[in-house]
């Protein structure tokens, strides 16, 4: 049962993660991902110290707004320092990542949590923190309904935006020049992703965020050419990434996440070499054949 | 303050081993981190950084010990492999570089934590410390260890400055050094090479997870207080120094804190600050530097306003009131104030009761001005041919701009004419020979 | 040669535009008639594709106003459409030739609502225009230039607009679509509908264009062919820079001057 626990709440945090990098990966954004998926920290661990719990949808919030409040940052680096971009991502997130680190070491007896697992989770321990209902009822593990909770919000973001999402990836001069505010979208996506980040620090930790969110969407951008299908595919993996990672993890005795980072760039690796249509062997072979045959 | 005489005194041999290993780290970084900087290849440090942990981890797994020689060939393999695939993918496939980035450094990080965790369970007595590579611990830099990375570090530095000019030129660049038959290629892997040991030797001091800043924020912070790269180089050295003592100090009054943080804090503050105060690109001089421009332009108007009034009286040196004055051009009343004692100040009016007047250098100015108004304004009907009734509004702004030389030279251009678009006279200096 | 027309469809007053303090585009004024096919020319850099941004409110306005049929764009953005250079777009992009033509429909659609049977049908009707519909299942990353260019079209043309801004569309484009795409053109121009066409081939510019805009930094010309498309001018607006105007504009930038005097 917890193996089953820990494989749905992998997956729903694979197919958020993965279903927001695909827009994130097209629009060359993904070390703004990684960004965020850093500088959360220090929000999550302040909003711990006020709110007193892990929980709290106040903590969500606050510690979301931390990731817009990064991208700002970077982009007032950017804009008003003339900085240039990559630097301005750099400083901004080690900064705020280092913040993070040191609060939990001054505050580590008021705040549950610990260095080496904001950065990679303990999704193994998900199944112990169970939510008791007032009344007695277990209802199965806390995390598992907060990962839940965040898919169905992030599923109905994507849902209700897909086409100004969609519009604004492809084609910002033209969607500015049609009224869809490039401003706004970027905005939410990137409130969305924060949200998310903040939500899955404690199943997965930082990297294994920014892993699910670029993997699966590069794996799948080089199999498919439809969007619909990419963001499928992604999820899919996600699905696989987490089951197999659970496995990997269990039979080499090691962090789940690590091991689920593992599997997704197995995936990559394999799509890279073998796509039909991208697959470097493939299109070699392509071309040894046509070389052949002319 | 005795730990802080105790250490900086660094009569303890300890200290000084740590002290001194964590400024050559940190100067090593920071010096590679420029050109990387230069390149607008920083955040591909932090991918190198990230990677280097399954190497490490995979050294210990096949050696069974932390004999650092080892640990130090597993991280730069590892390292340099993440290079190179970041650079296949990105060329052989259409997955653009920043994707390549993030791909490669969160895959081989996860890779890494895997292997991290795998060593921690198994209970291998000789793993304590491994997970140090996380974070860093400058404390725990002592004798043959230091004496390794020291080596190294020194190397780089022998490196930067053997290279220095070749580096130059591949950042900034490329394509111009490939023309004048510089082995480009070559000294791209030099150059990578050095980036990896540098990540290779920094995670001692900051750990894996924060070396890019080691790398990137010296370079950043520098890059706010000179164009020249020799002094980038020079600032970004001395900016990470300081940051690795702080950090070597903290180390040995809190044992607890954890230090890679810390010395990215320094580091980000200095960065941070820079970018504030940094004479000429820095943020509050620019503020200023448009405050100034903003005063500038008020009173070079109060001047204007005093000089045309003067022209429909026909009388200079007539006394004028505020109320006169706003009238004329509708200025708030705080700011005109402050316009006029400082004109008063510099001598360009005299003050009389509530009412000012001209001085001959007010005068002189307020017509200089004026003349550049109307100059300006017969340049833009003439040659840019905009309508006379735009062109108000761009004078207004241009006169305030033009140097003497150009307005000699736009007096030469328009063959000095007497009066502007809209029939007011171009008031001149001198007469004119004809 | 400045032609001012009355009832214009697009009139620009004053427009100044800056990129780091250094006005790139200076105090243009002008004014075009509705049904007319513009060209607007000008050597690199002058200015030609930050005219159109501006007037889109793609690129800030560092002064002036636009108004296209007597309002601001804000107001009546369906009836304006827009093709961008085809470089302005990463055409890896996972996307079939249709979903981007129908991209052209989302201006009336609005917020939250999905493309109904009708605009795939516009989008489809669109395609057949430009001569592209056996490939609306297409994926863009296999299309020639001119392809790409007759897609960009298409979503233009499905969004049925007035008013057509182009930045140019024949750019790397084989000889038999640039004479389709002028033919398009043309006919859109009599139905009424005013189309504005950032060009880079002078030979070209009598036989394509009703109207014509000369630009180097500030307007130089603007008017019909006969009048604004003279050696003359072409001389003035080719002929080299106005270097006192860009000394200003250099020392603009290094003072880090405001745009207009504000007090």
């Amino acid at each position: 049962m917890d193996a089953f626990y820990i494989i749905l709440t992998g997956s729903l945090v694979a197919i958020t993660c993965g279903l927001l990098g695909c827009f994130l990966v097209l629009r060359k954004m993904a070390m703004v991902g990684d960004a965020i998926s850093h500088a959360v920290l220090p929000g999550i661990v302040i909003a711990f110290l006020i709110s007193g719990s892990r929980d709290s949808v106040v903590m969500l919030l606050g510690a979301g707004a931390i990731g817009i409040l990064t991208t700002v940052l970077i982009e007032f680096f950017q804009k008003k320092g003339s900085l240039q971009t990559d630097a301005s991502i750099g400083v901004t997130f080690t900064w705020l990542f280092a913040l993070g680190v040191i609060l939990i070491s001054v505050y580590a007896n008021e705040v549950d949590l610990d260095q080496d697992c904001v950065l990679h989770g303990e999704i193994a321990y998900i199944p112990l923190d169970l939510w008791i209902s007032d009344s007695g009822l277990i209802l199965g593990p806390r995390v598992l309904y907060v990962s839940g909770t965040i898919f169905v919000i992030i599923l109905a973001f994507i849902i209700l935006g897909y086409k100004e999402l969609y519009l604004t990836t492809f084609d910002p001069a033209f969607a500015t020049a049609i009224g869809v505010s490039t401003v706004v979208w970027h905005y939410l996506l990137m409130a969305a992703v924060s949200l998310t980040t903040v939500a899955s620090f404690e199943s997965v930790g930082a990297i294994l965020v920014v892993a699910l969110m670029i993997a699966p969407p590069a794996t799948a951008y080089l199999l498919t050419e439809s969007f619909p299908r990419m963001l499928f595919i992604t999820a899919i993996i996600g699905i696989l990434v987490s089951i197999l990672g659970y496995y990997l993890a269990a039979y080499l005795d090691g962090s789940i996440a690590g091991a689920m980072s593992t599997v997704a760039g197995v995936f990559f690796f394999l799509a890279f070499l073998f796509s039909p249509t991208e697959g470097i062997l493939i299109k070699n072979n392509l071309r040894e054949r046509i070389k052949t045959n002319a | 303050m005795e730990d802080l005489i105790t250490f900086f005194s660094f009569q303890n041999p300890n200290i000084r081993y740590v002290a001194g290993g964590s400024v050559l780290l940190a100067i090593s970084s920071a010096l590679v981190g420029c050109f990387t900087f230069l390149k607008k290849k920083a955040l591909v440090g932090d991918a190198v950084a990230h990677a280097v942990l399954p190497g490490i981890c995979l050294s210990f797994l096949i050696s069974g010990t932390k004999n650092p020689i080892y640990l130090i060939i597993g991280a730069f393999v590892t390292g340099w492999l993440s290079l190179v695939m970041i650079d296949f993918i990105t060329r052989k496939s259409k997955i653009k570089e920043d994707t390549a980035i993030g791909l490669i450094l969160s895959v081989f990080f996860g890779v890494g934590i895997l292997l991290l965790t795998m060593i921690q369970h198994s209970g291998n007595a000789a793993q304590s410390g491994l997970d140090s590579f996380l974070f860093g611990k400058a404390a725990a830099l002592v004798g043959q260890d230091l004496y390794i990375f020291s080596i190294i570090s020194v190397c780089l530095l022998l490196g930067v400055i053997l290279f220095y000019k070749e580096f130059a030129l591949i950042s900034f660049d490329e394509d111009f050094a490939k023309s004048i038959g510089f082995p480009v290629k070559r000294l791209e892997l030099a150059l990578t090479t050095l980036t990896v040991l540098a990540v290779v030797t920094g995670i001692q001091a900051v750990g894996v997870v924060l070396m890019a800043a080691m790398l990137i924020t010296p370079a950043a912070a520098a890059r706010f207080w000179t164009n020249k790269l020799s002094i980038m180089l020079v600032l970004a050295a001395v900016f990470g120094a300081f940051s690795g003592v702080s950090g070597a100090y903290i180390s040995y009054v809190a044992p607890s804190m954890p230090t890679g943080p810390w010395i990215v804090m320094i580091i980000s503050m200095i960065a941070i600050i820079s970018f504030f105060v940094a004479p000429e690109r820095g943020i509050l001089y620019k503020l200023i530097t448009q405050a100034k421009i903003k005063r500038r332009i008020l009173i070079e108007n109060i001047l204007k306003l005093f000089y045309q009034l003067g022209e429909l009286d026909k009388n200079f040196s007539a006394q004028r009131t505020i109320e006169q004055i706003q009238a004329k051009r509708p200025i708030k009343t705080a700011s005109l104030l402050s316009g006029l004692n400082i004109l008063s100040h510099q001598g360009f009016l005299k003050k009389q009761n509530n009412s000012w007047q001209l001085t001959d250098q007010g005068e002189k100015k307020g017509q200089r001005i004026v003349k550049l108004h109307r100059l300006w304004e017969v340049y833009l009907t003439k040659y840019l041919r905009i309508a006379p009734d735009h062109v108000h509004e761009d004078a207004d702004n241009i006169e305030h701009i033009l140097t003497p030389e150009l307005e000699s030279r736009l007096e030469a251009l328009l063959q000095y004419p007497t009066s502007d678009p809209h029939e007011s006279i171009i008031p001149y200096r001198n007469v004119i020979k004809s | 040669m400045i032609v001012n027309v009355e009832d214009p469809v697009l009139e620009i007053h004053d427009l100044t535009v800056t990129y780091s303090k250094k006005p790139v585009l200076w105090g243009v004024d002008l004014t075009l008639p509705k049904g007319s096919l513009v060209g607007v020319i000008g050597p690199n850099g002058a200015g030609k594709s930050t005219l159109i941004k501006a007037i889109m409110e793609i690129v800030p306005l560092s002064s002036g106003w636009v108004e296209i049929l007597q309002k601001p764009i804000a107001e009546i953005r369906e009836r304006v459409s827009y093709v961008p250079q085809k470089e302005s777009v990463d055409w890896d992009f996972p996307a079939s030739v249709r979903d981007v033509v129908v991209m052209g429909r989302y201006a009336e659609l609005g917020l939250f609502k999905r493309p109904r049977k009708a605009d795939y049908e516009a989008a489809d009707y669109a395609l057949e225009q430009v001569n592209m519909q056996q490939y609306a299942n297409r994926q863009i990353s296999q299309l020639s230039g001119g392809q790409q260019q007759r897609v960009f079209l298409a979503r233009a043309l499905a969004q049925n607009a007035e008013i057509y801004f182009m930045d140019e569309p024949f750019a790397g484009v084989d000889a038999a679509t640039e004479k389709a795409i002028i033919n398009i053109l043309k006919a859109m121009s009599e139905e009424g509908k005013t189309v504005i066409v950032v060009h880079h081939d002078l030979q070209t510019v009598t036989q394509y264009f009703d109207w014509v805009v000369q630009l180097n930094t500030r307007l130089v010309a603007s008017g019909p062919i006969e009048q604004a498309f003279t050696q003359e001018l072409l001389q003035e607006t080719y002929g080299g820079k106005l270097s006192i105007l860009s000394e200003v504009g250099n020392l603009l930038k290094k003072q880090q001057f405001p745009t207009r005097d504000m007090t």
